[in-house]
């Protein structure tokens, strides 16, 4: 027996479980993305800068919490369960998109705002078509770091019954059969290159020229 | 657009930035505003536009009170280059100096030719910027861009915080001169922020002395230099400051057409008397200019040897009155003559009218 065995093997089985891991990245990832964003909009805004600051505080903090003490977390207060595992995937990927919109967004020039604001852009004017634009760079860091921690959380997931790869690697541990967790891990790691790569390609197709250039260049 | 400020101050808290200052700002004409860092020039400008809200007094445009005007609309209509330029990075050339013309709406057809129009008018090559971004400009380009896209909608008011701050002294001169050109095309109420006096004095139709919140003088350039009204305002603007004006004094501004002038062939004792002036200038047959004499040194001399005395100092029209002065004092003579590029007499630069009051 070599380590392909269970691979070669059980390619259903395998896909099955493949699919289940993107069916619950995608859920916990894509509102991640959406509410991220949005709350790292909102936390920058003028009006709301003092809350800002303290979820920023407090976002920075949460970014060191180990995935398994949040998993572990939420399996005390909500149980076993997918709901469970897709909560806690949604709450650990939404704190790096926050984190990275809101500092792309606290980076953007004053200078620029005031030169915007002083050409008669309105509010709404300066943020789409001058601040997100210029934090684009930053918010994609966010989202392609997010996308990765998420599906490499979601294996670990699979322990609250989030399903997925992490299944296969789990019995694959308890059994001590080197083959099957080489199974599950092969594909979570081709997953989470596959999609950092596609996110890659839309960050540059999104991020203007004019923000890649070097200075020196 | 006239512009009025009226008893404007400005708080910060506690902190007086604008003290109670008064001052019209004349449509067509180049007012600078010049002071020391932190005298409340950039603020000033700012409540012109409605970046800062004033604390109290007005500012009327065409005797309309700002109060009355949307502020968003006021800003489209006013051109602004701010002191740190603050181009936007994720733009190109053409994007950045879109933006006003496209939030007013325009079509894209217009908005091309106008930027075409005003790369032109900056003096910066369309082809080749147009789809650089600022990161690819120099400094000196950067600024130019600046003020082509403060240009864009074609606002009467522009409102320029040292635009050339940032820049090395030669090509700030090279700008300074494409501006003055270009302002000669356009003819825009501007409000020009700089603490450079050698600027102020080149570019200035008015300036306004700023320190420390309040106006110290102002008025036309000219009256400026020649009566500051006091010790701050004497020790801005320097000892020389009557001699530096002279460099940006245009000599075809300031040509004397009481000049006495005879051909050379016709000339006999008599008629060289009659002329009223000290300084006679000799013509060949043609009109074209030969050399100039003082009437002194003409009777001295016998009419066969005009010619070879004949002094041939002169100007073109487009040198500076410092060209007139520094012949003068250099050869002794108080009339330079003024000659087109076709050799014809257009006038006289005299020492009175360099050295006297305006
Ligand atoms: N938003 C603000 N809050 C508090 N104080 C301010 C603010 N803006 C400006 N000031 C103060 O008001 C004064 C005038 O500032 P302003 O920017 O108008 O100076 P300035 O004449 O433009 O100077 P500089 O030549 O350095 O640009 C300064 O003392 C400055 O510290
Ligand atoms: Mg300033």
């Amino acid at each position: 027996m070599n380590i392909f065995t269970y691979l070669l093997e059980n390619p259903d089985y395998i896909l099955e479980k493949t699919f289940q891991h993107i069916y619950i990245f995608l859920i916990s990832w894509s509102f991640a993305v959406i509410t991220g964003i949005i709350s790292g909009i909102f936390i920058t805004r003028e009006k709301n800068k003092k809350i800002g600051r303290i979820i920023l505080v407090i976002i920075g903090i949460t970014q060191s919490v180990p995935s398994i003490a949040v998993i572990a977390l939420f399996f005390l207060f909500m149980g076993i369960g997918f709901i469970t595992a897709a909560f806690a995937l949604f709450l650990y990927s939404l704190v790096p998109i926050v984190f990275n919109t809101a500092s792309g967004l606290i980076s953007v020039d004053g200078n620029v705002k005031e030169a915007a604001l002083g050409m008669g852009m309105t509010k709404k004017d300066i943020l789409f078509k001058i601040e997100i634009p210029m934090a684009m760079p930053s918010v994609f860091s966010g989202i392609r770091n997010s996308a990765v921690i998420n599906i490499a959380t979601a294996t670990v997931a699979a322990t609250i019954g989030a399903g997925g790869l992490g299944v296969i690697i789990f019995t694959g541990l308890s059994h001590f059969n080197a083959s099957m967790i080489f199974a599950g891990a092969v594909p979570v790691s081709f997953l989470a290159l596959s999609i950092d790569l596609i996110l890659g390609f839309l960050e540059k197709k999104f991020t203007s020229e004019g923000l890649k250039i070097s200075e020196e260049g | 657009m006239p512009i009025k400020l009226k008893n404007l101050t400005k708080k910060f808290g506690d902190y007086t930035a604008v003290n109670n200052i008064t001052l019209s700002i004349e449509d067509s004409k180049i007012t600078v505003l010049i002071g020391p860092s932190g005298c409340g020039k950039t603020t000033t400008l700012k409540m012109i536009n409605g970046l800062i809200k004033r604390t109290e007094g007005n500012i009327f445009f065409n005797e309309i009170s700002i109060d009355k005007i949307n502020p968003i609309d006021l800003r489209r209509r006013i051109g602004y280059v701010i002191q740190e330029i603050g181009l936007f990075p994720h733009m190109n050339v053409y994007q950045n100096i879109a933006v006003v013309p496209k939030l007013l709406g325009w079509k894209e057809n217009k908005i091309k030719n106008r930027i075409n129009e005003l790369l032109e008018l900056v003096n910066l090559n369309p082809e080749e910027n147009i789809f650089k971004y600022p990161k690819q400009l120099s400094g000196g380009q950067k600024q130019r861009v600046g003020v082509a896209r403060a240009l864009a909608a074609d606002p009467e008011i522009l409102l320029m915080d040292e635009p050339f701050g940032a820049i090395d002294p030669i090509n700030r001169e090279k700008l300074q001169d494409a501006f003055i050109d270009i302002q000669e095309k356009i003819k825009k109420t501007i409000v020009f922020v700089t603490h450079d006096i050698r600027e102020a004095i080149k570019l200035g139709d008015s300036i306004s002395v700023f320190n420390t919140g309040k106006i110290e003088q102002s008025g036309k350039t000219f009256e400026i230099i020649k009566k500051p009204k006091n010790k701050f305002v004497s020790n801005l603007i320097g000892n020389h400051a009557e001699i530096n004006t002279l460099e940006f004094r245009k000599a075809e501004n300031s040509i004397d057409k009481d000049f006495s002038a005879v051909k050379i062939n016709a000339s006999d004792t008599n008629l060289l008397k009659e002329q009223k002036n000290s300084y006679v200038i000799f013509l060949d047959d043609n009109n074209n200019f030969l050399g100039i004499l003082s009437k002194e040194k003409i009777s001295q001399l016998s009419t066969e040897n005009y010619l070879n005395n004949l002094k041939t100092y002169f100007i073109t029209p487009d040198s500076t009155l410092l060209d007139a002065a520094g012949i003068m004092l250099s050869k002794g003579i108080n009339t330079v003559p003024v000659i087109s590029a076709e050799k014809k007499v257009l006038g006289v630069i005299k020492y009175e009218t360099i050295f006297q009051e305006e």
